[in-house]
């Protein structure tokens, strides 16, 4: 369960810090801006192909210094979803 | 299962693989159900070649695609590798019919109920066939888009669709089947069925007639289609929606096995080749005292012992470092089919026109090879879907390598082959390598302990060199991985180069950490292995930079020619043989020699001893630099590997 802290992991990540940072991130991937991301559709409706969201987990991973299932972007299908189980998993770890 | 040899003589062997190899036969003094001109009139004949996989059946190969865990014998999958290896030699459709049973149980030992798991290993032990539908008319690779349909009724459930160009769909009396759960699809929306053809109403599935294929023309390739079938809910495997995980889980160790074929096809090519060099006349001598000749010997041996490695490192990996194999299972079936295509190509080249006949020269043997071989880097998984793999986790191997993480002692024990292997559980299995690959991440210290052993006089100079060109290559790719721009959709053409790229550092770290880690079975001045100044190393490590695209100079060829010298002799060595002995586990030869019961093998044995001789004076003991004692690697209490080699 010891994942390397990487960038940055003793502050506090507000749910519109997360959505925000996460919302960059995905939209960088799927060529989209930031903007035309709902927070309620499923990635995979912008093109996150589900194997490929796996890696995007990663990504996570490293920035927040958690561990997470790879298959979290499968189970949590959208940005919303996303954000509450990585908060939920900040609490736990803290 | 009994270990009996074609004389009747009981033999202990202390490997599967070795009791099948000598209950099948040496060249020339095959199993009756396994001679090569039967094998080529049922592949003309495009009949399944049912005697051969009943001996086989006989022999209690089922029992190694039973993990002992659920009553079987399946506790290393480098035996099952080996297994499958020592069939392949033989024919591949029959190495293809019977290991399927294997896949398709797969997912079953990944994700199915206990109980369930060890219900399916007593049906497979007392014989049961299961295949694996993935696979649709309309859809080959993408898994997602799969049509076949479960819908749930009274407990169990009724399926719909069709499953297509499916090995041993008609024979087999079981079928893991991937089907739709969730009509809107998505990774949670497919489930893996274990279906029992036998309780099915008859009227319930039907299997379109025998599809013909270009190679492994005997096998039971066609489908199944199932109108309304009803199930029961205990067919299930594994959790509803967990049907994608478990089948890209289950991939992992069934492209690991599946790489078995292509060594085993390299194995027979190279054989072939060898014994064509040795015997056919030209200008009043033979093809293999012409230095080119030589030379293409030694090229296409090191290639396949590159292969080998990179196989017996794979399959040693899903016990040390099981959640690695996302990344592992994708180098080894990307690479080796690769390798032994390349194998089979060169000796092609080599046996001209021989290689055309399909019955005049060695039972057509090796045009019924180049065929059936086509086959591996097409099913379970093709070429470009395992780079495709390997793409997705650049970032991660990226990230990896640059912080040098290393599950050192995974890395040990996925390359120390006298070492029993841990128990696998599949929970380790990881759809991504969330740590990158260990063994790759392991080069930089690999190359510093190979330059020590250098300094030590232990090792040629020029490994060093070659082992730093390695890591250059891998640095300079890792860098690439890094800078590489590609979105979900589309993969840069040139990231497939990468790829194949990283499998070629990954490959040749393989033979590195093997070097490091195994007792070097030196031989003896009269018979040296190849082991001794780490020719094979050397020659793998060329084979691997030549790939990479580093310009060949004629010094950095010598090596092949070397090499050449041992395949030239009563057998050509294989990395397993030659570590024969160094262990008592099971690490034996691939291929007991019958006891001095040699009469009548296919090579005159006047040729065999006539080059034997000759290379053990002219090879090996020099190095280019001149700088290694005779002795200087050390040896142990090994025995002599060579002449215990294998029949291929
Ligand atoms: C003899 C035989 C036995 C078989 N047995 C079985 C079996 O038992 N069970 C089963 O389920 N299936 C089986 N198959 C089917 C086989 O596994 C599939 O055909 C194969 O996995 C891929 O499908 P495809 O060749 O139809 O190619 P497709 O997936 O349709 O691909 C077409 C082309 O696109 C390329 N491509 C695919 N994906 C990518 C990507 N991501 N990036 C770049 N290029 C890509 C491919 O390389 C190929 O050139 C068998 C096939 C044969 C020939």
């Amino acid at each position: 369960m010891s994942s390397p802290i990487i960038e940055k992991n003793n502050q506090d990540h507000s749910p519109e810090e997360l959505t925000g940072w996460l919302k960059e991130r995905i939209a960088e991937h799927v060529q989209l801006p930031a903007a035309e991301i709902d927070p309620d559709v499923p990635l995979a409706n912008y093109g996150l192909d589900s194997l490929y969201a796996l890696t995007v987990v990663t990504e996570i991973e490293e920035h927040l210094g958690l561990t997470l299932e790879p298959t979290v972007m499968w189970d949590a299908p959208t940005l919303n979803a996303l954000v509450e189980v990585i908060r939920a998993e900040l609490a736990h770890a803290a | 299962m009994s270990p009996l040899d074609n004389g009747g003589t009981p033999h202990v062997h202390h490997s599967a693989a070795g009791a099948l190899d000598a209950l099948l036969g040496r060249p020339g003094e095959e199993h009756g159900a396994f001679r090569p001109a039967d094998l080529a009139g049922l592949d003309e004949r495009e009949e399944f070649p049912a005697a051969a996989c009943g001996v086989l059946d006989a022999f209690g190969l089922n029992d190694h695609y039973v993990p002992a865990a659920f009553g079987g014998e399946l506790r290393d999958y480098t035996d099952l590798m080996q297994l499958l290896r020592t069939v392949a030699r033989r024919d591949l459709t029959v190495a293809v019919a019977h290991g399927k049973t294997f896949l398709g149980a797969a997912p079953v030992w990944v994700a199915g109920g206990a109980d369930q798991a060890a219900a399916l290993g007593a049906l497979i032990a007392d014989g049961a066939v299961v295949s694996w539908g993935l696979t649709e008319r309309a859809h080959g690779s993408d898994l997602l888009a799969g049509e076949l349909s479960a819908t749930p009724e009274n407990g169990g459930w009724r399926l719909n669709g069709e499953k297509w160009l499916i090995n041993n769909a008609t024979r087999g009396g079981f079928i893991c089947v991937l089907a739709r759960t969730d009509p809107a699809g998505g990774p949670r929306g497919f489930s893996l069925f274990l279906v029992d053809k036998r309780g099915l109403a008859a009227d319930a599935y039907s299997c379109p007639p025998k599809i013909p294929t270009h190679g492994i023309r005997g096998a039971d390739i066609s489908g199944i289609a199932f109108h309304d079938a009803l199930i029961p809910g205990s067919a299930l495997v594994g959790e509803v929606g967990t049907g994608i995980e478990t089948v890209l889980k289950a991939l992992q160790l069934t492209r690991t096995a599946s790489t078995a074929l292509s060594l085993g096809a390299g194995d027979t090519a190279l054989r072939l080749g060898v014994d064509y060099a040795r015997n056919r006349r030209l200008y009043g001598r033979t093809l293999g005292d012409l230095p080119r000749v030589r030379r293409i010997i030694g090229e296409v041996y090191a290639a396949q012992l590159l292969a080998e490695a990179t196989g017996l490192v794979a399959a040693r990996s899903v016990h040390a470092l099981p959640g690695e194999m996302s990344v592992v299972s994708a180098v080894a079936k990307a690479l080796i089919p690769d390798l032994a295509q390349n194998v089979l190509d060169r000796v092609a080249e080599l046996l001209g026109v021989r290689s055309f006949l399909t019955q005049e020269y060695a039972d057509g043997l090796f045009a019924k090879l180049e065929r059936d071989h086509r086959v591996v880097a097409i099913f379970d998984g093709n070429t470009a879907v395992n780079r495709n793999a390997l793409i997705d986790q650049f970032p991660l191997l990226a990230a990896a390598y640059r912080r040098g993480r290393c599950d050192e002692a995974g890395v040990t024990a996925a390359t120390s082959l006298s070492v029993p292997s841990t128990e696998f559980t599949a929970g380790g299995l990881s759809l991504l390598a969330m740590r990158g690959s260990s063994l790759m991440q392991s080069l930089p210290a690999a190359v510093a302990r190979i330059a020590e052993q250098a300094e030590r006089g232990l090792l040629p100079r020029q490994v060093v060199v070659l082992a730093e060109e390695v890591e250059a290559a891998a640095d300079a790719l890792h860098t690439e991985f890094a800078e590489l721009r590609r979105t979900p959709q589309d993969v840069p053409p040139t990231a497939f180069v990468l790829a194949e790229r990283y499998e070629l550092c990954f490959a040749a770290t393989a033979c590195l950490q093997l070097w490091l880690n195994n007792p070097q079975p030196a031989g003896d001045a009269q018979s040296p292995t190849i082991w001794r100044n780490a020719l094979w190393l050397q020659a793998t490590l060329r084979t691997a930079l030549t790939r990479l695209g580093s310009p060949l100079e004629e010094a950095g060829a010598e090596a092949y020619d070397r090499l050449a010298e041992h395949a030239f002799g009563p057998a050509v060595p294989t990395l397993r043989s030659t570590l024969d002995g160094s262990t008592s586990d099971g690490f034996t030869s691939d291929a007991s020699p019958l006891d001095g019961a040699t009469s009548g093998s296919s090579t005159p044995d006047g040729a065999t001893s006539d080059r034997a001789t000759s290379s053990s004076s002219t090879s090996d003991g020099a190095t280019s630099d001149g700088s290694i004692p005779d002795d200087s690697t050390t040896d142990d209490s090994t025995p002599d590997g060579e002449t215990a080699g294998s029949t291929s």
